[in-house]
Protein backbone atom coordinates (compact mmCIF):
# COMPACT_ATOMS: atom_id res chain seq x y z
CA UNK A 1 0.00 0.00 0.00
CA UNK A 2 2.98 1.48 0.25
CA UNK A 3 3.38 2.87 -3.51
CA UNK A 4 -0.36 4.52 -3.34
CA UNK A 5 1.45 7.14 -1.00
CA UNK A 6 4.79 8.80 -2.30
CA UNK A 7 3.86 8.81 -5.95
CA UNK A 8 0.62 10.15 -5.47
CA UNK A 9 1.80 12.78 -3.23
CA UNK A 10 5.37 13.94 -4.54
CA UNK A 11 5.37 16.60 -6.93
CA UNK A 12 8.07 15.25 -9.28
CA UNK A 13 6.20 12.43 -9.71
CA UNK A 14 3.82 11.13 -12.91
CA UNK A 15 0.44 11.34 -11.03
CA UNK A 16 0.67 14.37 -9.72
CA UNK A 17 2.33 16.16 -12.84
CA UNK A 18 -0.41 14.46 -14.88
CA UNK A 19 -3.29 15.82 -12.59
CA UNK A 20 -1.50 19.06 -12.85
CA UNK A 21 -1.97 18.96 -16.64
CA UNK A 22 -5.27 17.67 -16.68
CA UNK A 23 -6.02 21.05 -14.82
CA UNK A 24 -5.06 23.03 -17.64
CA UNK A 25 -8.12 21.83 -19.70
CA UNK A 26 -10.26 24.59 -17.04
CA UNK A 27 -7.57 27.50 -18.98
CA UNK A 28 -10.63 28.50 -21.53
CA UNK A 29 -13.01 29.40 -18.68
CA UNK A 30 -10.46 31.38 -16.78
CA UNK A 31 -9.08 28.93 -14.10
CA UNK A 32 -5.78 28.43 -13.06
CA UNK A 33 -3.90 25.68 -13.38
CA UNK A 34 -2.71 23.59 -10.02
CA UNK A 35 0.37 23.00 -9.78
CA UNK A 36 1.53 19.49 -9.02
CA UNK A 37 2.75 20.60 -5.50
CA UNK A 38 -0.90 21.86 -4.88
CA UNK A 39 -2.08 18.48 -6.61
CA UNK A 40 -0.25 16.32 -3.61
CA UNK A 41 -0.34 18.18 -1.23
CA UNK A 42 -4.41 18.22 -1.65
CA UNK A 43 -4.36 14.51 -2.05
CA UNK A 44 -6.04 13.69 1.45
CA UNK A 45 -6.25 10.11 0.69
CA UNK A 46 -2.44 9.42 0.42
CA UNK A 47 -2.08 11.24 3.73
CA UNK A 48 -4.57 9.08 5.28
CA UNK A 49 -3.25 6.10 3.84
CA UNK A 50 0.16 6.73 4.69
CA UNK A 51 -1.13 7.38 8.25
CA UNK A 52 -2.65 3.76 8.22
CA UNK A 53 0.20 1.90 6.74
CA UNK A 54 1.93 4.03 10.00
CA UNK A 55 -0.10 3.09 12.50
CA UNK A 56 -0.81 -0.59 11.20
CA UNK A 57 3.17 -1.12 11.54
CA UNK A 58 3.34 0.15 15.08
CA UNK A 59 0.21 -1.08 16.20
CA UNK A 60 0.12 -4.84 14.11
CA UNK A 61 -3.46 -3.73 13.41
CA UNK A 62 -4.94 -6.73 10.81
CA UNK A 63 -1.08 -8.54 11.68
CA UNK A 64 -1.88 -12.05 10.99
CA UNK A 65 0.98 -14.53 12.21
CA UNK A 66 2.50 -17.44 10.42
CA UNK A 67 2.33 -20.41 12.26
CA UNK A 68 5.52 -19.87 14.74
CA UNK A 69 7.78 -23.19 12.71
CA UNK A 70 7.47 -21.48 9.52
CA UNK A 71 7.13 -17.64 9.33
CA UNK A 72 9.64 -16.90 12.05
CA UNK A 73 12.06 -19.72 11.63
CA UNK A 74 12.29 -18.20 7.86
CA UNK A 75 12.88 -14.92 8.79
CA UNK A 76 15.52 -15.33 11.26
CA UNK A 77 18.79 -14.82 9.47
CA UNK B 1 -19.62 23.72 -8.47
CA UNK B 2 -17.16 26.56 -6.56
CA UNK B 3 -14.83 24.63 -5.27
CA UNK B 4 -11.46 25.65 -4.87
CA UNK B 5 -9.29 24.92 -7.63
CA UNK B 6 -6.50 22.98 -5.57
CA UNK B 7 -8.92 20.67 -3.21
CA UNK B 8 -10.65 19.54 -6.08
CA UNK B 9 -7.60 18.75 -7.97
CA UNK B 10 -6.24 16.82 -5.06
CA UNK B 11 -9.68 15.32 -4.39
CA UNK B 12 -9.94 13.74 -7.83
CA UNK B 13 -5.97 12.17 -7.48
CA UNK B 14 -7.35 11.08 -3.98
CA UNK B 15 -9.98 9.24 -5.73
CA UNK B 16 -7.91 7.64 -8.29
CA UNK B 17 -5.26 6.61 -5.85
CA UNK B 18 -8.33 5.07 -3.91
CA UNK B 19 -9.10 2.86 -6.91
CA UNK B 20 -5.45 2.74 -7.80
CA UNK B 21 -5.02 1.13 -3.90
CA UNK B 22 -7.90 -1.15 -4.15
CA UNK B 23 -9.25 -1.96 -7.37
CA UNK B 24 -8.52 -5.76 -9.08
CA UNK B 25 -7.49 -4.61 -12.30
CA UNK B 26 -4.85 -2.07 -11.19
CA UNK B 27 -1.34 -2.41 -11.02
CA UNK B 28 -0.19 -1.94 -7.88
CA UNK B 29 -2.71 -4.79 -7.28
CA UNK B 30 -1.61 -6.96 -9.23
CA UNK B 31 2.16 -6.41 -9.02
CA UNK B 32 1.49 -7.58 -5.71
CA UNK B 33 -0.45 -10.48 -5.52
CA UNK B 34 1.68 -11.73 -8.44
CA UNK B 35 5.15 -11.30 -7.01
CA UNK B 36 4.02 -13.16 -3.79
CA UNK B 37 1.94 -15.84 -5.25
CA UNK B 38 -0.79 -14.28 -3.89
CA UNK B 39 -4.57 -14.25 -5.06
CA UNK B 40 -5.72 -10.96 -6.51
CA UNK B 41 -9.07 -11.13 -4.33
CA UNK B 42 -7.06 -12.08 -1.36
CA UNK B 43 -4.91 -9.37 -1.74
CA UNK B 44 -7.89 -6.66 -2.75
CA UNK B 45 -9.80 -8.48 1.06
CA UNK B 46 -6.76 -7.79 2.70
CA UNK B 47 -6.15 -3.86 1.88
CA UNK B 48 -9.74 -3.25 2.40
CA UNK B 49 -8.91 -3.03 6.93
CA UNK B 50 -6.95 -0.33 6.07
CA UNK B 51 -8.13 1.49 2.81
CA UNK B 52 -11.93 2.18 3.56
CA UNK B 53 -10.80 4.02 6.81
CA UNK B 54 -8.46 5.83 5.18
CA UNK B 55 -11.19 6.76 2.11
CA UNK B 56 -13.42 8.16 4.59
CA UNK B 57 -10.61 10.29 6.54
CA UNK B 58 -9.88 11.33 3.58
CA UNK B 59 -13.53 12.42 2.16
CA UNK B 60 -13.88 14.75 5.54
CA UNK B 61 -10.30 16.31 4.89
CA UNK B 62 -11.29 16.98 1.93
CA UNK B 63 -14.60 18.55 2.95
CA UNK B 64 -12.99 20.50 5.73
CA UNK B 65 -10.16 21.80 3.18
CA UNK B 66 -12.72 22.87 0.78
CA UNK B 67 -15.00 24.34 3.66
CA UNK B 68 -11.70 26.65 4.83
CA UNK B 69 -10.56 27.80 1.70
CA UNK B 70 -12.52 30.55 -0.45
CA UNK B 71 -12.17 30.30 -4.06
CA UNK B 72 -12.45 33.95 -6.49
CA UNK B 73 -11.24 30.52 -9.53
CA UNK B 74 -14.29 28.90 -8.17
CA UNK B 75 -16.56 31.36 -8.25
CA UNK B 76 -15.53 31.74 -11.74
CA UNK B 77 -15.89 28.10 -12.26
CA UNK B 78 -19.90 28.05 -10.49
CA UNK B 79 -20.67 30.44 -12.99
CA UNK B 80 -19.57 28.40 -15.68
CA UNK B 81 -22.95 26.83 -17.46
CA UNK B 82 -22.69 23.58 -16.97
CA UNK B 83 -24.97 20.45 -18.94
CA UNK B 84 -25.89 16.59 -18.41
CA UNK B 85 -25.51 15.93 -22.26
CA UNK B 86 -22.09 15.32 -21.53
CA UNK B 87 -22.43 12.46 -19.48
CA UNK B 88 -23.41 9.52 -22.26
CA UNK B 89 -19.61 9.92 -22.63
CA UNK B 90 -18.44 8.12 -19.44
CA UNK B 91 -19.31 5.07 -21.68
CA UNK B 92 -15.95 5.88 -23.39
CA UNK B 93 -13.60 4.59 -20.00
CA UNK B 94 -15.94 1.86 -18.90
CA UNK B 95 -15.22 0.69 -22.52
CA UNK B 96 -11.73 0.90 -22.34
CA UNK B 97 -11.71 -0.34 -18.71
CA UNK B 98 -13.56 -3.58 -20.61
CA UNK B 99 -11.42 -3.88 -22.82
CA UNK B 100 -8.27 -4.18 -20.76
CA UNK B 101 -10.24 -6.45 -18.56
CA UNK B 102 -10.60 -8.91 -21.17
CA UNK B 103 -7.09 -8.81 -21.73
CA UNK B 104 -6.93 -6.15 -25.30
CA UNK B 105 -3.62 -4.56 -25.47
CA UNK B 106 -3.63 -1.00 -23.92
CA UNK B 107 -2.51 0.05 -27.57
CA UNK B 108 -5.41 -1.01 -28.95
CA UNK B 109 -8.04 -0.02 -26.03
CA UNK B 110 -6.76 3.53 -26.14
CA UNK B 111 -7.07 3.69 -29.91
CA UNK B 112 -10.81 2.48 -29.41
CA UNK B 113 -11.46 4.64 -27.05
CA UNK B 114 -10.18 7.85 -28.98
CA UNK B 115 -12.53 6.28 -32.18
CA UNK B 116 -15.58 5.74 -29.50
CA UNK B 117 -14.70 9.42 -28.57
CA UNK B 118 -14.97 10.85 -31.48
CA UNK B 119 -18.25 8.65 -32.22
CA UNK B 120 -20.44 9.57 -29.65
CA UNK B 121 -19.01 12.89 -29.40
CA UNK B 122 -20.42 13.15 -32.92
CA UNK B 123 -23.87 11.66 -32.62
CA UNK B 124 -24.24 13.57 -29.70
CA UNK B 125 -23.72 16.56 -31.13
CA UNK B 126 -21.00 17.58 -28.80
CA UNK B 127 -18.03 18.58 -30.81
CA UNK B 128 -18.07 19.64 -34.26
CA UNK B 129 -16.32 16.84 -37.15
CA UNK B 130 -13.86 20.08 -38.20
CA UNK B 131 -12.87 20.22 -34.33
CA UNK B 132 -11.33 16.94 -34.24
CA UNK B 133 -8.58 17.34 -36.63
CA UNK B 134 -7.81 19.45 -39.38
CA UNK B 135 -4.84 20.89 -41.68
CA UNK B 136 -3.89 24.70 -40.41
CA UNK B 137 -3.25 26.37 -43.76
CA UNK B 138 -1.14 29.21 -41.82
CA UNK B 139 1.01 26.91 -40.50
CA UNK B 140 0.51 23.62 -43.26
CA UNK B 141 0.15 21.23 -39.46
CA UNK B 142 -2.18 19.39 -38.17
CA UNK B 143 -4.49 21.60 -35.47
CA UNK B 144 -7.71 19.79 -33.44
CA UNK B 145 -8.66 18.25 -30.56
CA UNK B 146 -7.03 15.08 -31.06
CA UNK B 147 -3.59 16.82 -31.00
CA UNK B 148 -3.90 19.12 -28.69
CA UNK B 149 -4.65 16.67 -26.65
CA UNK B 150 -1.68 15.05 -27.33
CA UNK B 151 1.04 17.81 -26.94
CA UNK B 152 -1.09 18.32 -23.67
CA UNK B 153 1.33 14.59 -22.51
CA UNK B 154 4.68 16.32 -24.25
CA UNK B 155 5.95 17.95 -21.39
CA UNK B 156 5.13 15.09 -19.07
CA UNK B 157 6.51 12.80 -21.75
CA UNK B 158 10.16 14.93 -22.26
CA UNK B 159 10.22 14.56 -18.27
CA UNK B 160 10.06 10.68 -17.79
CA UNK B 161 12.47 10.57 -20.51
CA UNK B 162 14.92 12.73 -18.95
CA UNK B 163 14.43 11.04 -14.92
CA UNK B 164 14.98 8.05 -16.29
CA UNK B 165 18.25 8.89 -17.79
CA UNK B 166 19.09 10.68 -14.78
CA UNK B 167 17.81 7.20 -12.48
CA UNK B 168 19.59 5.46 -14.97
CA UNK B 169 22.99 7.16 -14.33
CA UNK B 170 22.69 7.22 -10.67
CA UNK B 171 22.53 3.44 -11.15
CA UNK B 172 25.46 2.87 -13.04
CA UNK B 173 26.89 4.56 -10.06
CA UNK B 174 26.35 1.49 -7.76
CA UNK B 175 24.30 3.73 -5.54
CA UNK B 176 21.40 2.45 -5.81
CA UNK B 177 22.57 -1.30 -5.73
CA UNK B 178 24.09 -0.63 -2.13
CA UNK B 179 20.88 1.03 -0.82
CA UNK B 180 18.75 -1.70 -2.02
CA UNK B 181 21.39 -4.38 -0.70
CA UNK B 182 21.49 -2.68 2.61
CA UNK B 183 17.26 -2.33 2.56
CA UNK B 184 16.66 -5.98 1.83
CA UNK B 185 18.39 -7.22 4.93
CA UNK B 186 15.95 -9.79 6.69
CA UNK B 187 14.33 -8.56 9.64
CA UNK B 188 14.01 -10.69 12.78
CA UNK B 189 10.49 -10.13 13.83
CA UNK B 190 7.06 -9.03 11.52
CA UNK B 191 6.60 -5.45 12.54
CA UNK B 192 10.86 -5.31 11.54
CA UNK B 193 10.18 -6.68 8.33
CA UNK B 194 7.21 -4.06 7.59
CA UNK B 195 9.02 -1.18 8.83
CA UNK B 196 11.35 -2.85 6.35
CA UNK B 197 9.35 -2.90 3.62
CA UNK B 198 8.09 0.36 4.21
CA UNK B 199 11.29 2.27 4.30
CA UNK B 200 12.23 0.11 0.75
CA UNK B 201 9.52 0.97 -1.10
CA UNK B 202 9.51 4.80 0.15
CA UNK B 203 12.67 4.45 -1.18
CA UNK B 204 12.03 3.05 -4.08
CA UNK B 205 9.15 5.29 -5.12
CA UNK B 206 11.03 8.65 -4.17
CA UNK B 207 14.58 7.38 -5.94
CA UNK B 208 12.54 6.17 -9.24
CA UNK B 209 9.49 8.55 -9.61
CA UNK B 210 8.22 7.39 -12.64
CA UNK B 211 7.45 4.01 -11.76
CA UNK B 212 3.98 3.72 -11.15
CA UNK B 213 4.25 0.71 -9.10
CA UNK B 214 7.29 -0.29 -7.41
CA UNK B 215 7.80 -3.16 -5.39
CA UNK B 216 10.40 -4.72 -3.02
CA UNK B 217 13.87 -4.27 -5.70
CA UNK B 218 14.25 -7.98 -6.83
CA UNK B 219 10.76 -8.57 -7.96
CA UNK B 220 11.34 -5.28 -10.25
CA UNK B 221 14.37 -6.27 -12.15
CA UNK B 222 14.89 -8.92 -14.72
CA UNK B 223 16.62 -12.11 -12.95
CA UNK B 224 14.25 -11.17 -10.32
CA UNK B 225 13.26 -14.28 -8.81
CA UNK B 226 17.21 -15.22 -8.31
CA UNK B 227 17.69 -12.20 -6.45
CA UNK B 228 15.02 -12.42 -3.97
CA UNK B 229 16.55 -13.41 -0.74
CA UNK B 230 15.78 -16.60 0.48
CA UNK B 231 15.68 -15.43 3.83
CA UNK B 232 12.26 -13.63 2.93
CA UNK B 233 9.50 -16.15 2.87
CA UNK B 234 6.65 -16.07 0.22
CA UNK B 235 3.56 -15.21 2.87
CA UNK B 236 5.65 -12.50 4.54
CA UNK B 237 3.78 -8.63 4.02
CA UNK B 238 5.74 -7.13 1.46
CA UNK B 239 4.06 -4.99 -1.31
CA UNK B 240 1.09 -4.84 0.28
CA UNK B 241 2.04 -3.63 3.03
Amino acid sequence: MTVCTWPFLLPYCLPTILASSASASGAPYGLPRVSPFAAGINNTYSWALLLAVLVAVATGFGRREAPSNTAQDRLSP
Amino acid sequence: MGANPDVLIGAILAGATFGDSISPISDTTIASAGTQGADIGGVVRSRLKYVVPAGLLAMLASAALDATRSSAAGAVAAAIPVSARGLPMLVVPALVIGLLVAQRHLIEGLLLGILATVVLGLALGLIAPSAIVHVDRASFGAKGLIVDGMGRGVGASVFTILLVGLVATLQATGALDRLVHWATRPGTTARGTEAWIVAAVSERCCSRPTASSPCLPWVRWPGAAARRPASVPTGAPTCST
